[in-house]
């Protein structure tokens, strides 16, 4: 299908929070030690649908039909399993955006992380989530159209409440701890380049001296 | 199981230079029968009586001892006055020896004339010569391998066949171009063949066994005119002229660079001709003892350094040479520069030209892409090229020429191999058994004429 | 027979006489006799023997010695007569096929080429020597100055139209000729293409080339071994020469990147605080995120090499912005790209902006979005072609965290999610993932910012390159800058260390030097120094990146190296 007239110098971002979830299998069946879920949702628990056409979740090769394809939310897998291998999740859009699909590629995640191996209580979920934004550049004027009159309701939640644990209070919180940082570095940097300008000057000083010394002795 | 590519059936080779002439039998490495071409002749006129078939010899010279082998040509010119026809008739005196022995009224001539056969008596009496004499064949009973220059004309190449086939009888006939079998005397069958003789110079590119005529190049200098200039030379710079060894009677000896003291027969009938030959021989003695290339480019400074040489001459005269000897050679490159006179045969020719000049005019006369190759495969060939010295500064000059390009020099290590590089050439080529398609046979020649020496022999 | 042993003759030695008596048997060698070999066959008898030859057209007996035994069959050698087949053609293919092809060849002189081709076999160079002196050359019908290059088209074009017709002739269809016939005609056509052009001007370069003078061959010489040197030190050259300008400054991308990022957070912080502004109605004590402190901030343009984030003040610029400070914020824009790069007050309304104390001046803002989003864009085009000539370090005010809750509601549904105008616009059409758009850092130094970054506790686990945790577009910007801060900072600090290790290196042999000589030897020759000038001190390591100038200082290092040693082995001698 002929995509439309595309909108020069429109970017549009939605958020997406992608990844999986796992929990230990208590009783034993099988040889497969967790269940796990992997999922594709919006942040705020909203629909994301609208702009969504097809997703498809392309599991390991040792699970039946590995290619599992969602047109209509949730668009989840739960599976049972014993290993942790990449999962790539495929986006489809509407045809009327005329876009590609777009890969997202995570580990899936079982078992708790390291440091806290030790101490993590059976039973407790283990998260793996990551979220990101989806940039849409330039969109085609129905895509466009789709786009904004889908959104519904405030995309990303305000504060971390239960299921949601990306919430623009981590986003503030986030940037205040990258603009720390970056702080800190540029601090830093400035440090280093004095001390390296300083050592400049010594070494000059040294090397004058030095020559003086020998050509005296 | 023959040898390898050979297969000998006892073909004559002959190769007749201005100087030089070397005969012997295919397959060998040295030719059997090496002697001058200047032969000693005396002529003189018969009359004939009309009525006799045979007409008297009235010969006026029999003061010779010679063996009954020196042969006699009757040349017919008829003079129509009367009924006396006088026939000048010419004894000759081949060989070696034979021509050098001194008798009254004998003059020496050669049979070619810028390379190419000028006297077709004398150049018979050669063949004669060597296949009767020397080598004491029967020519009728083999195949006769022949030499001729790259500028032969095909008049005279027909000539050649005719003399081979109707006078000497030879059953199977060949002729080839000298710097093919130069090119093959040294294992070669591309390359540039430059030819430095008695008389003349050349150079010639040959390419897979043909010899390329658009490329030969040629010019009068050779070993003769350096012995000439060298007379030249001594009679300027010490007012001498040598006396030639038959003429001594006695000498006594002289101090250095002082007049020599001898006595001359001076025998009356001593032709002029025959006097400078023998004056030339001691010349050539001399070249070939006393004379060298200097390696790079003649400078006085560095000729003065050099060692002098002493050298007696036969007559007691005696010097010791120094810049004369390296002088003398360099005609080969710079004629102009060092001749002392010129000579006559050259008058008309200028620019003259060095013999890097000729290897350079017939280089650019060839295909581009061949250069490479012949450059790579430069053959020396001729007796003139065994200067010392030479080997190092005609590649040396030749490279000043082409700096881009790689030079390779291929000369035949022996100095006797060199003088008869084109003989052995041919000796080579008549001994191989993929040759013995190519000769000309009797019965060809029936068939065809002489014109099928131009066809065949490519 | 034994002899009894007499008695010795005196004057005689025992051993003589032993020689001499004893045994009378005197030792003789006998001639060893060496048979005649037996070779178990006669010899054979050779005669000389005539002999013919295929080879020849003519019954010509050659004669030659051969084994008598030997039974003659034909010349050995007749095998050898190899004859290479140039192509022949019978009339009708002449007039066919090749008559058409060029109508500057007769029959007459085509004919006559071919015989020199079969006579010399196909050797060009020969048959072009020879082409008019053959005695077989024909008197009339033969163009004169005929090349080479003729010659060699002729003769391959009449063999492209012979192969061309015979395999055409066949009865079979073209189309049913098997591949392999196909493949070889169109391989023999192949090899028997001959450009004229072409090789007459390949000629003409091989004569160029032959005629070249010394001069040009050296000049030649010397220039292909310098490209060759330069070839071999090319990559380290770039090397070298990125790794001085990187530590030099600190941007690693180019400027432009920079500064459409941080064009692209200010919209980003507008659309962003939008929704925002909607949702935080109530919660305008968003705790640490005041602006108060961002109020302060704007002079941060003081401090020398500081330079304002400008993405923060654009924020700024757009959460609090009076309206009527809007259009000063735009005039401010302008002026701010007029300033010199040394300070440069972001002044999207930036400092003099009010601070977001009302609530209701959002309202405002809201209105004031349109022109003031137009005065934004005219700044903000200034901005960038400020920030695309700037190069040079920056450090960032400690700006706090830009959004700013305690802003009123807005409808969001028309503007949304809508960035317009400059940001992105060098993403090009398509769909990204925000995470995928950070910047590259270089593989080596990959591992090195990720420790960093942990360090910090910024970096997400699980992933292979550092990301930020929640990535949307002003974290992600930030993330970015981070990157690209941490990036020259390590460097610094290696440089920074390296120059140390100097320093220390130096010192000590300053002390031995001191040593050596005495102290009041000392005091003299420092003395007699002109006082030392710090600013003339050239920086051999950031400031110019020659590179020329590091091997030298190096040499120089060297050099002293020698000569201090020399100089200790005189002290102690």
């Amino acid at each position: 299908m002929k995509a439309g007239k595309r909108m020069k110098g429109v970017v549009i971002s939605k958020p997406i929070i992608y990844g999986n979830v796992s929990t230990e299998l208590l009783t034993r069946k099988t040889d497969h030690t967790h269940k796990w879920t992997v999922f594709l949702r919006g942040p705020n628990g909203q629909d994301i649908s609208y702009f969504i056409h097809k997703v498809e979740f392309k599991l390991h090769e040792t699970f039946v039909n590995n290619n599992r394809a969602f047109k209509t939310p949730p668009y989840e897998v739960t599976e049972t399993g014993w290993g942790e291998f990449e999962i790539i999740t495929k986006i489809y859009f509407p045809p009327v955006s005329g876009e590609k699909p777009i890969s997202l590629y995570h580990m899936l995640k079982l078992y708790p992380p390291d440091s806290q191996g030790q101490t993590w209580p059976k039973g407790k979920p283990v998260n793996n989530f990551f979220y990101d934004e989806l940039i849409f550049s330039e969109p085609t004027e129905e895509f466009f159209e789709m786009l904004t009159k889908g959104a519904n309701g405030p995309e990303i939640p305000l504060k971390v409440s239960g299921n949601q644990i990306f919430s623009l209070e981590s986003e503030a919180a986030e940037c205040k701890r990258l603009e720390s940082s970056i702080a800190h570095v540029s601090g830093k940097y400035n440090e280093y380049k004095e001390k390296a300008r300083a050592a400049e000057i010594e070494i000059a000083m040294l090397r004058r001296d030095i020559a003086a010394l020998e050509s005296a002795s | 199981m023959p040898t390898y590519g050979g297969d000998e059936v006892n073909a004559l080779v002959i190769d007749v230079g201005s100087t030089w002439t070397r005969a012997g039998f295919a397959g060998e490495d040295m030719p059997k029968a090496y002697f001058p071409s200047r032969v000693g002749y005396i002529e003189s006129e018969l009359e004939l009586i009309e009525a006799a078939d045979d007409p008297k010899e009235t010969t006026a010279a029999d003061i010779d001892v010679e063996m009954a082998e020196s042969g006699e040509d009757k040349r017919e010119t008829p003079v129509t006055n009367g009924d006396r026809r006088k026939q000048k008739t010419r004894k000759y005196f081949v060989g070696d020896t034979e021509s050098a022995t001194w008798r009254a009224g004998m003059e020496i001539g050669g049979p070619l004339e810028h390379g190419l056969v000028k006297d077709w008596d004398i150049y018979e009496k050669i063949w004669e010569y060597a296949f009767k004499s020397r080598l004491r064949v029967q020519p009728e009973e083999h195949p006769v391998m022949v030499s001729e220059a790259a500028w032969n004309t095909s008049s005279l190449r027909t000539r050649l066949i005719e003399l081979a086939f109707e006078k000497f009888n030879c059953p199977a006939f060949y002729v080839c171009k000298t710097p093919v079998l130069a090119a093959f005397g040294t294992g070669k069958h591309t390359g540039l063949v430059v030819d430095v003789g008695g008389e003349m110079a050349s150079a010639c590119a040959v390419y897979e066994g043909f010899c390329l005529t658009k490329t030969v190049c040629k010019q009068e200098i050779g070993g003769e005119l350096i012995s000439s200039q060298l007379l030249e030379q001594l009679k300027k710079d010490f007012d001498y002229e040598p006396t030639p060894i038959f003429d001594i009677e006695s000498k006594a000896p002289v101090d250095i660079r002082q007049k020599p003291v001898v006595h001359r027969y001076n025998r009356e009938g001593t032709t002029a001709s025959y006097l400078q030959e023998m004056r030339l021989r001691i010349m050539q003695e001399f070249k070939e003892t006393a004379c060298e290339v200097i390696e790079r480019s003649y400078d006085s400074n560095n000729v003065n350094s050099k060692p002098l040489k002493p050298f007696e001459f036969p007559d007691g005269f005696n010097l010791s040479v120094g810049a004369m000897r390296y002088a003398l050679p360099e005609i080969l490159f710079n004629p102009s520069q060092f001749m002392v006179s010129r000579p006559k045969q050259l008058e008309n020719e200028s620019p003259l030209m060095g013999i890097h000049d000729i290897a350079h005019k017939s280089l650019m006369a060839s295909d581009v892409d061949l250069r490479p190759q012949l450059l790579n495969n430069v053959v020396i060939a001729g007796g003139s090229t065994l200067f010392p010295g030479f080997n190092d500064r005609f590649p040396a000059m030749l490279q000043d020429s082409y700096p881009g390009s790689r030079i390779k020099l291929y000369a035949p290590s022996t100095n006797t191999e060199r003088k008869v590089t084109a003989w052995l050439g041919g000796s080579v080529l008549a001994s191989l058994g993929t040759f013995h398609q190519l000769w000309i046979s009797r019965a060809e020649y029936d068939e065809h004429g002489a014109s099928i020496v131009d066809k065949k022999c490519q | 027979m034994a002899i009894k042993p007499k008695q010795k003759a005196p004057g005689m030695s025992r051993e003589l006489t032993s020689l001499y008596l004893e045994n009378q048997t005197i030792p003789v060698s006998l001639d060893h006799f060496q048979a005649k070999p037996k070779f178990g066959s006669r010899a054979e008898r050779w005669v000389w023997r005539g002999f013919k030859s295929s080879a020849r057209s003519d019954d010509l007996a050659l004669y030659h010695w051969t084994k008598a035994s030997e039974t003659y069959t034909d010349y050995f050698y007749a095998r050898y007569n190899a004859k290479t087949k140039p192509y022949d053609y019978t009339d009708e293919e002449y007039d066919k096929c090749i008559e058409p092809l060029d109508k500057g060849w007769s029959r007459v002189e085509t004919d006559y080429l071919l015989y020199l081709c079969k006579q010399f076999d196909l050797r060009f160079v020969v048959i072009h020597d020879r082409y008019y002196s053959h005695p077989d050359c024909p008197s009339t019908g033969v163009v004169p100055e005929r090349t080479l290059e003729d010659l060699k088209e002729r003769y391959y074009a009449i063999c492209r139209a012979l192969i061309q017709h015979r395999a055409g002739e066949d009865a079979r269809d073209p189309d049913d000729l098997p591949l392999q016939a196909t493949n070889k005609l169109a391989d023999d056509l192949a090899l028997l293409k001959f450009d004229k052009a072409k090789e007459q001007e390949r000629k003409q370069y091989l004569e160029a080339l032959f005629m070249r003078t010394k001069d040009e061959i050296e000049e030649e010489e010397i220039l292909i071994t310098e490209a060759r040197r330069i070839e071999a030190n090319e990559r380290r050259l770039i090397q070298e020469r990125e790794m001085l300008l990187q530590s030099h400054c600190m941007f690693e991308p180019a400027p432009t990147t920079t500064t459409i990022s941080s064009i692209k957070v200010q919209f980003a912080q507008a659309s962003d605080s939008v929704p925002l502004l909607q949702s935080n109605s109530a919660s305008a004590s968003a705790g640490d995120t005041t602006p108060k402190g961002r109020k302060g901030a704007p002079d941060s343009s003081d401090t020398p090499s500081a330079r304002p984030m400008k993405k923060q003040k654009s924020v700024h610029g757009v959460a609090s912005a009076v309206r009527t400070k809007a259009g000063a914020a735009a005039s401010k824009a302008q002026s701010a790209g007029a300033q010199s790069p040394g300070a440069r007050p972001l002044g999207f309304g930036a400092g003099e902006m009010a601070g977001p104390s009302s609530v209701a001046a959002s309202s405002l803002e809201r209105r004031s979005m349109s022109p003031l989003r137009g005065g934004l864009f005219g700044g903000i085009k200034q901005e960038r072609s400020e920030g695309e000539s700037q190069f040079g370090a920056v450090s960032f005010a400690t700006e706090e965290h830009l959004v700013n809750p305690a802003i009123v509601q807005v409808e969001a549904a028309d503007l949304g999610d809508i960035i317009v105008a400059q940001r992105d616009s060098r993403l090009g059409p398509g769909v990204f993932l925000r995470s995928d758009k950070l910047h590259p850092i270089p593989k080596n130094k990959l591992e090195s910012v990720k420790q960093f970054m942990e360090q910090l506790s910024l970096n997400c686990p699980n992933t292979i390159w550092p990301r930020p945790v929640m990535a949307t577009a002003a974290v992600c910007d930030r993330f970015d800058s981070l990157q690209a801060t941490i990036i020259p900072l390590l460097e610094c600090k290696k440089t920074a260390d390296k120059l140390e290790t100097e320093i220390q290196v130096l010192r000590a042999r300053k002390r031995m030097l001191v040593e050596s000589i005495g102290e009041d030897k000392t005091e003299e020759a420092l003395s007699k120094l002109p006082p030392f000038d710090p600013s003339k001190v050239v920086s051999t390591r950031a400031v110019t990146p020659s590179i020329a100038e590091t091997p030298v200082a190096s040499n120089r290092q060297h050099n002293r190296k020698g000569s201090t040693a020399s100089t200790r082995k005189k002290a102690r001698e």
